[in-house]
């Protein structure tokens, strides 16, 4: 007998469920039967009017085609007292292409609902839960609404608190996926403290030990049997229903010295591997294979800060460490860890156009980050960061200095040059494509007329060969303190100043196909309280976006964007 | 120390028994093709500028070595992908609507490419799955059973470019919300693809591509059928070749489908010009 709950069914009663225990907790207090109790939310929604532009690409979707609008509302509500927390959020799409940049997406329901009880030294919570264990290498449920990332954890944790400074934790359940869930199995545990040796001149350590064990379901080992099938038989490799996943991780602090420092270990199991070749029946090969191998992650990040100095390094080495929900699972989905990105995060548009997005087949990566604070009026920064593939491929090569100027309260300016060298080929999939090898220099100069008004510019120039060539960008920032701020920017793909004929054939290409094309934004933004309102006008470049080492192809934006932000 | 010594012999066991879980092997069974009368429809949305697209076309080619006529493959030159080259000799996107159709009778289009569609109805993870459970996907297709079966024939004359396709339909079970749709494919044909290594060949040989529907591009209605009904169209539709079409290399698909009460395809055949 098939006892299988439709999911619009079982959403349904979810939906009631969490109305009706919302009621009761807002009707019970409105009686003062629970005095202290404290209900607070927030929303937001992003809704865009697609005009269709096909100079720059922006065309051949729903939205620019028929649909014209689309948008995405998130609706949080969250009542705790001393003991007890509950929450809910309501999740709205209706024509999004944030699921899909170049599709639609429509769909409603409770996006998150949770309960935590909190008793003397014991939690438990039950519902969508986000948590992580040590830097989330093994295990991270977040969400992250520019990329419609949102794998929190369906199920139950308890979280005890040991001794002082020492709390273990275990937890269960499925993961998220939009409005359903993934079928695998998550559970894990962790223990971590904190001990102190002021004997030894302020030491102290922050130990952690962390385990994951994930189970496939039926379903999805017979989508990887069916598939394994249909390879060679000397290619074929044997899944395992359970992968064992372990961290041991310390934060140590000693005076202005602080080190953290995280081991991670998974068993071996199937995971699908990009770059291993297939061999077909007819002798050709083809990339791409769902391999079997354990896989490992070391990463350290040490700093040191004293006077105005501050000097950090950071190490990482991945080696097979992709695991998700399903192992065929494409992009960005399903991922049950997060490993951190390597490069700098970096702000400008410019700076921010090659961003390198995190490897789990292979990386080995070092970043430096050196700050130095000459007095009041001058600091300086400098950070380098080398990328590099299993086979010692480079990845990724970033130096990126900057100075800072401020003159009392009145202005300030900010300025550096990046070099930049970033393999094209690995991380757009192109293979053969030459590195884009970049070097920007920009300025941001802010002047404050008053306390209350302010003008920021921004100018920066990309000179490179590859790709689409050199670009331009320049922003103008007015604000009107304390509710307004209006903004005007433009990049222009200048490609390059050489007449056609001595370009390489990158460039020509892309000059034939596209030409000079500019990208023009404007925008005025409004705040009052916690509330924030804002319209822009876009045009924007096709490109990748990347959030702390995620990435995803964008397609080219042309309308106007409203965004609104509020907590209550 | 009594604590201790429990304590010690206790993480023993418990790491006697940990060691002690060890999963049944999963067993990987052996290839073969499912018997049946059923065909697979397989749609893949191609284009000349997709570098990743001819891994795709040699797992199609391999599934028709493989499973011979029971795979239906039409390869759709389609949308930003399919624009020509400096290079090439002709436009491979046909223009007629055909991707729009599908796309349009899906609900969207694929992500990215190469991406295929299989019996036009979700399967395995997602309805444009990833190229590696292709094969996985169809196999699992060939073993349904046939609710209907196609039984085309196709005659013209080569020098007028003239050709009448028959089609006759046999139910095996009732069958209503009937379309049919007809595709005239051409293979062989030599033309400029770029490939996985960024490299350009200039004489790369190309399969099944759509040249025109036959049909309306969305599919004909067909009246219900009823268990053991054979309908016969004799001289279901006539059809010219462009001049520029090798008849020699032509194909017809033809494939029904539902359309109001979903998308999926009962059955497909194919058959070639030359025959």
């Amino acid at each position: 007998m098939n006892l299988t709950i439709p999911s619009s069914l079982f959403r349904a009663s979810i939906r009631g469920f969490i109305f009706s225990l919302l009621f009761l907790c807002l009707d019970t207090l409105a009686s003062g039967q629970i005095t202290g109790g404290n209900l607070s939310g927030g929303v937001m929604n992003n809704t865009n009017l697609f005009l269709r532009d096909s100079s720059i690409g922006a065309d051949n979707t729903p939205q620019y085609d028929k649909q014209l609008i689309g948008s995405e509302t998130w609706l949080n509500l969250t009542y705790n007292t001393n003991t007890v927390e509950a929450g809910m959020r309501f999740d709205l799409f209706q024509n999004s292409n944030l699921l899909d940049p170049q599709s639609s997406f429509s769909d409603a329901g409770i996006g998150r609902w949770y309960v935590k009880y909190h008793y003397n030294k014991l939690q438990v919570s039950g519902g969508y839960l986000y948590d992580q264990i040590g830097s989330g290498i093994i295990f991270r449920a977040y969400e992250d609404r520019t990329q419609l990332i949102d794998n929190a954890l369906y199920g139950v944790r308890a979280q005890y608190e040991m001794a002082p400074d020492w709390t273990i934790k275990a937890f269960s359940g499925k993961q998220k996926h939009l409005f359903d869930h993934y079928k695998t199995d998550i559970r894990g545990a962790n223990i971590e403290g904190f001990l102190n040796f002021d004997s030894l001149g302020g030491l102290s350590l922050a130990p952690g030990i962390g385990f994951v064990n994930t189970t496939y379901d039926n379903k999805t080992m017979n989508d990887v049997v069916d598939v394994l099938t249909s390879y060679r038989p000397d290619e074929r490799v044997i899944p395992q229903y359970n992968s064992y996943i372990t961290s041991l991780y310390n934060n140590l602090s000693f005076g202005p010295l602080t080190w953290y420092a995280e081991w991670a270990h998974r068993s071996a199991n199937v995971l699908y591997d990009p770059f291993a070749k297939r061999t077909l029946i007819s002798g050709d090969q083809i990339e791409g294979r769902i391999v079997k191998r354990a896989g490992d992650v070391l990463y350290s990040s040490l700093s040191y800060a004293i006077h105005g100095f501050g000097i950090s390094v950071d190490y990482k080495r991945t080696t097979n460490f992709e695991y998700r929900a399903h192992p065929l699972l494409p992009g960005n989905e399903g991922f049950i860890g997060f490993i951190p990105p390597m490069g700098r995060i970096n702000t400008y548009r410019l700076t921010a156009r090659y961003s390198p997005a995190t490897q789990y087949i292979g990386e080995q990566a070092v970043q430096v980050d050196a700050r130095y604070k000459l007095n009041r009026r001058w600091s300086f920064n400098i950070n380098a960061s080398n990328i590099t593939n299993q086979n010692n491929d480079l990845l990724y090569r970033e130096l990126y200095t900057e100075f800072t100027y401020k003159k009392r309260r009145k202005w300030q300016i900010l300025g550096g040059v990046q070099f930049m060298d970033y393999n094209f080929a690995i991380y757009r999939g192109k293979p053969g494509y030459e590195n884009v090898k970049s070097i920007v220099p920009y300025t941001e100069v802010l002047y404050k007329f008053s306390r209350s008004k302010s003008l920021r510019v921004e100018a920066q120039y990309m000179f490179t060969r590859q790709d689409e060539g050199q670009w331009a960008y320049t922003l103008f920032e007015v604000g009107l303190a304390p509710h307004w701020l209006f903004e005007a920017s433009l990049m222009y793909n200048v490609v390059s100043f050489a007449p056609k004929a001595q370009l390489n054939e990158t460039l020509q290409h892309h000059l034939e196909e596209k030409g000079r094309v500019l990208y023009p934004t404007l925008g005025a933004v409004y705040t009052h309280g916690s509330n924030r309102f804002s319209l822009r006008y876009v045009k924007q470049v096709a490109g990748v976006v990347c959030s702390g080492g995620i990435c995803r192809y964008e397609p080219a934006f042309s309308g106007v964007r409203f965004n609104l932000t509020s907590t209550f | 120390m009594k604590n201790k010594n429990l304590n010690t012999r206790f993480l023993i066991v418990l790491v006697l028994l940990l060691g002690a879980c060890k999963e049944k092997p999963v067993i990987i069974p052996d290839f073969s093709v499912p018997k049946g009368d059923r065909n697979v429809l397989i749609e893949e949305f191609t284009g000349v500028r997709c570098v990743n697209c001819p891994n795709g076309a040699k797992i199609i080619e391999e599934m028709v070595a493989e499973f011979g006529d029971r795979v239906v493959p039409i390869s759709i030159h389609h949308g930003f992908f399919a624009k020509p080259l400096k290079q090439s000799k002709s436009d491979l996107n046909c223009h007629c609507g055909y991707g729009d159709a599908v796309t349009e009778t899906l609900g969207k289009g694929p992500i990215g490419y190469p991406a295929a569609v299989i019996n036009r109805q979700k399967l395995g993870s997602k309805l444009f799955p990833n190229k590696d459970e292709w094969k996985s996907i169809v196999l699992n297709a060939l073993k349904q059973p046939a609710p209907v079966n196609i039984f085309l024939k196709v005659s013209g004359d080569a020098s007028n470019s003239q050709w009448t396709l028959d089609v006759n339909l046999a139910a095996s079970e009732p069958l209503d919300d009937l379309f049919i749709t007809a595709v005239l494919l051409e293979s062989d044909i030599i033309d400029a693809q770029i490939l996985p290594d960024n490299s350009l060949d200039e004489n790369y040989n190309f399969q099944h591509v759509v040249r025109m529907p036959i049909t309306d591009a969305a599919g004909e209605s067909l009246p219900a059928l009823a268990s053991g009904e054979v309908k016969e169209m004799k001289g279901f539709k006539t059809f010219a070749l462009q001049p520029e079409w090798d008849y020699k290399h032509c194909s017809i698909a033809v494939f029904v489908h539902h359309k109001s009460t979903g998308t999926e395809v009962l059955q497909a055949a194919s058959i070639h010009l030359e025959n």
